[in-house]
């Protein structure tokens, strides 16, 4: 009981170490970098992982850490206390809740998406147009119902007037267009930048004039990040002529509203 | 003197822990127990029946019990052979064939969803001949969740047993056979009803590991109310638009859970249980 042995005392600081690993990702004596947490929608996975190494080319002391998710389960998580600095969501209706919530300061837009077809690359289905999703037989993953690439995807079928029943509804569009790619089944509904994203592993139906619908991309700073000026200078920088390339070249489509 | 050393064994067992081992473990029990008392904190008692009845929750909880029972019995099949030939047959590789068996248990259930899918999906190496042979495809279906239940509940019935087996006493096997009796015979009147505890033990813990599966159900069998949604999913799609009845869903999975532990409590847990 006299106290830890110097064995004691290193493997209860190598414990230590690894808590401290473990929670944060990095430790040891203190640095000057400081970390912005940004949390986006599935959709902008590979576009935000660019612009984060862009960003941080710039600003050499910030750390990006991403987390791309649902949208929806983003401000889910945001409202259940989740260390959040910056959120990008893939429609307006999910920010305008948060935004409700007091859980972030007024948004802007800064991107677009189309919502569309994917098929596999061999289109087992023989899949043409929309119409022929409603054939019998044919495997349709869409996207679960409260994130916004499936209520685009409801919205699309409503309109059609088609009965098109899906066999899975994913948890996000990352999800649907997986099962496409991997050929499990014969169409998604997901945005152009999938399939942009996907290149010649599948296939694009594009959906009728006036079916497809479109989604903006808000971006807000969530209220009480400890470090508001870094969160701006992101935002700033989604805006910038050099995120917009990056965008415009994943498929994203300028936004037309200003703010909202 | 001569009683105090006697004695000495029981009384330090009963004396004040040291308090280097008291603190972490007050801790790691608060750690356990708190999220637990979170979820009951946090349901709605008065509106749980009524969340239960709902169309969602009714069709997940029907599934869910269908598809773990389901993977439970194919676990019983398919497990105690395997769970004997691993303790009983002499062959090269047996200690690799163990491993490999009980590898589901650490593989994260993702990793193993995806690879049923590339076993069994529509262009996997099983599946393709499945598909175009009989017109058989299993993804999204009722059967890919009981097929991604049944790979990670498996192991458990396995190791339950296969323990129970290489610490039986094969005496009254060797008895059995001297006298005459047939290898089947001798199986089905003595073997069986020695492992009989763990078999029940083994079933059951497959049981509710099938319960609560998630990422092997998302990956290989996807997510559709009423046919491949089961309670886990559920609670995970609930907990964004519907979050007091992924509460409620989650209570019920609580219950069973601590049901199980119950019924095991002899069996299973009890210290040593697995070498009498």
């Amino acid at each position: 009981m006299a106290g830890l042995g110097r064995r004691g005392r290193i493997a209860t600081s190598s414990v230590l170490a690894l808590i401290c690993v473990a929670a944060t990702g990095s430790c040891g004596p203190a640095e000057s970098r400081s970390e912005l947490i940004v949390f986006a929608a599935a959709s902008l996975t590979n576009t935000f992982s660019d612009i984060e190494l862009a960003f941080e080319e710039v600003n050499p002391n910030v750390d990006v850490l991403m987390n791309f998710g649902p949208s929806s389960g983003l401000v889910s998580a945001l409202r259940d206390g989740a260390p959040v600095d910056v959120i990008a969501t893939a429609n307006t209706i999910t920010m305008q809740s948060a935004v409700a919530e007091k859980l972030v300061w007024e948004p802007v837009t800064f991107a677009g998406n189309r919502l569309t077809i994917a098929v596999p690359e061999d289109n087992p289905a023989a899949i043409d147009t929309m119409a022929d999703l409603a054939e019998p037989g044919v495997l349709v993953a869409m996207c679960q119902p409260q994130v916004p690439c499936g209520i685009a995807a409801a919205q699309a079928i409503a309109a059609s007037g088609l009965k098109i029943e899906p066999v899975t509804f994913e948890l996000d569009v990352r999800g649907v267009l997986s099962k496409v790619i991997l050929d499990e089944v014969d169409a998604g509904f997901v945005y152009a930048t999938d399939v942009v994203s996907a290149g010649s592993r599948v296939r694009e139906i594009s959906l009728p004039v006036g079916a497809a619908e479109v989604v903006n991309y808000p971006i807000a700073t969530v209220q009480g990040t400890t470090s508001p000026e870094v969160a701006q200078a992101f935002l700033d920088f989604v805006n910038s002529s050099l995120a917009r390339d990056l965008l415009r070249t994943a498929g994203f489509t300028t936004p037309t509203g200003v703010t909202t | 003197m001569t009683t105090a050393a006697t004695r000495s064994p029981r009384r330090s067992r009963r004396s004040k822990p040291p308090w280097v081992l008291a603190i972490p473990a007050i801790i790691a029990l608060a750690f356990l127990l708190i999220p637990l008392a979170g979820l009951l904190m946090a349901t709605p008692w008065t509106s749980v029946g009524e969340l239960l009845i709902d169309p969602v929750t009714q069709q997940a909880l029907r599934l869910s019990l269908a598809t773990s029972l389901l993977a439970a019995g194919c676990a019983l099949i398919l497990g105690v052979p395997l769970a004997w030939v691993l303790a009983r047959v002499q062959f090269p590789g047996r200690p690799l064939v163990r491993a490999l068996v009980l590898l589901p248990l650490v593989l994260p259930p993702v990793v193993g969803g995806t690879a049923l899918l590339t076993a069994l999906g529509r262009r996997g190496i099983v599946g393709a001949p499945l598909e175009s042979l009989f017109g058989i495809t299993l993804p999204f279906t009722p059967a890919a969740v009981v097929i991604a239940e049944t790979f990670v509940a498996l192991p458990f019935l396995v190791l339950s047993v296969e323990g129970a087996l290489r610490a039986m006493d094969t005496r009254y096997e060797e008895a059995a056979v001297t006298l005459g009796a047939s290898r089947m015979r001798v199986f089905w009147r003595i073997t069986v009803p020695l492992m009989a505890p763990a078999v029940v033990a083994g079933t059951t813990l497959a049981w509710a590991r099938a319960l609560g599966e998630f990422g092997a159900t998302i990956t290989f069998a996807g997510n559709f109310p009423g046919r491949t949604q089961t309670v886990p999913l559920a609670v995970y799609t609930l907990l964004e638009t519907n979050r007091e009845a992924a509460i409620a869903l989650s209570v019920v999975l609580l219950a069973v859970c601590v049901l199980v532990l119950v019924i095991l409590r002899e069996q299973w847990l009890r210290p040593g249980a697995l070498r009498s």
